[in-house]
């Protein structure tokens, strides 16, 4: 009973923290700034927490040893990685339904954010596989989803820089995060679906109660300081993208 | 140098002296070391990078708005 209770708080938090990127396209940058600050000193304050709990509270694992701690950093990226690509699609669809400038920068912000804890994943996998599976790297479903899904959303981000119009640029790029999403669920249920190499989600019921609880503590580190991220690409975002829309602005009025 | 670039500098040494000073006695010691120290870099290159390029934006929009009738 208190996992589920805990497990909905944490869900709650997860929902609470995209419902609140998603509003930033229509807050001022002074509100936004003033949350920032409050989600980066969260994430230090938890991170530094957290990584006691995980390297130092938490017991040696039977099996695996004390190579599992790297799962301390593992898991939490893929929720800032879910987080973030789940942010890009929600706000790509409010774009394409309002024409709304501000979600266009909210989508972008959370598929660069998004793409960086995707990176820090792959890498902290590697490195817990190797010990574990004797390889770096093998192309069991779930890595080859997940590097899928890195390759679409660096794409997705290069594709931007490519389209000067930043309508175009906006209409062109919210239909590849909402494609792009489409393998995000895969990537969750690979380990299902095709019983390989990696291992299916743990249950905190399987787990001890220390692991569980730095656990718990890094998933929502990772959340604040993925909150802190976003709303300060966000404000560089919208700083730029004001820049733009004056400077073809400009151009229209000099013709 | 920002405020936020000076506290994630700081926040990245602080992982990285912990991860040195905890993990060396243990098994796999390589690979925790590693990939703690690989995701503090990562995270803390970005941070301090996106810290100055909103630093530096803001202060070019502010002196447009000081210039601007």
């Amino acid at each position: 009973m208190g996992n589920i209770i805990i497990l909905v708080a944490v869900a709650v938090l997860a929902v609470l923290v995209i419902a609140y990127t998603l509003a930033l396209a229509n807050k001022p940058v002074e509100a936004a700034r003033r949350a920032g600050m409050i989600a980066g000193i969260a994430a230090v304050v938890l991170i530094l927490f957290g990584l006691y709990l995980g390297l130092v509270w938490a017991p040696t694992e039977r099996m695996m040893g004390d190579s599992y701690r790297i799962m301390y950093i593992h898991f939490p990226s893929w929720v800032g990685t879910a987080a973030g690509y789940m942010v890009a699609f929600i706000a790509s669809i409010a774009y394409l339904k309002t024409r709304n400038q501000g979600y266009d920068y909210v989508a972008a912000s959370a598929a660069e954010i998004g793409l960086l804890f995707n990176a820090t994943g792959l890498v902290t996998g590697a490195l817990w596989g190797r010990p574990i599976w004797g390889v770096y790297w093998t192309w069991d479903p779930r890595l080859t989803t997940t590097a899928i899904m890195a390759i679409t959303f660096a794409s997705y981000l290069v594709l931007r820089a490519f389209i000067e119009d930043p309508d175009a640029r906006a209409r062109v790029s919210s239909l590849v995060a909402i494609l792009g999403f489409v393998n995000v669920p895969i990537v969750y249920f690979s380990v299902r679906w095709w019983r390989t190499l990696h291992q299916v989600q743990s249950s905190p019921e399987t787990v001890d109660s220390p692991m569980v609880w730095a656990l718990r503590t890094m998933m929502v580190a990772f959340l604040c300081l993925f909150l802190y991220l976003l709303i300060n690409r966000y404000i560089l975002a919208r700083i730029r993208g004001e820049e733009e829309l004056e400077a073809v602005r400009l151009e229209v009025t000099s013709e | 140098m920002s405020k936020g670039a000076i506290i994630t500098a700081l926040l990245g040494l602080a992982i990285i002296v912990l991860v040195f000073a905890v993990v060396p006695g243990m098994r796999d010691a390589g690979y925790i070391i590693r990939a703690y120290v690989i995701t503090a870099v990562i995270l803390g290159v970005y941070t301090w990078l996106l810290a100055n390029r909103v630093a530096q934006a803001e202060k070019g929009r502010d002196g447009k708005q000081d210039v601007t009738p």
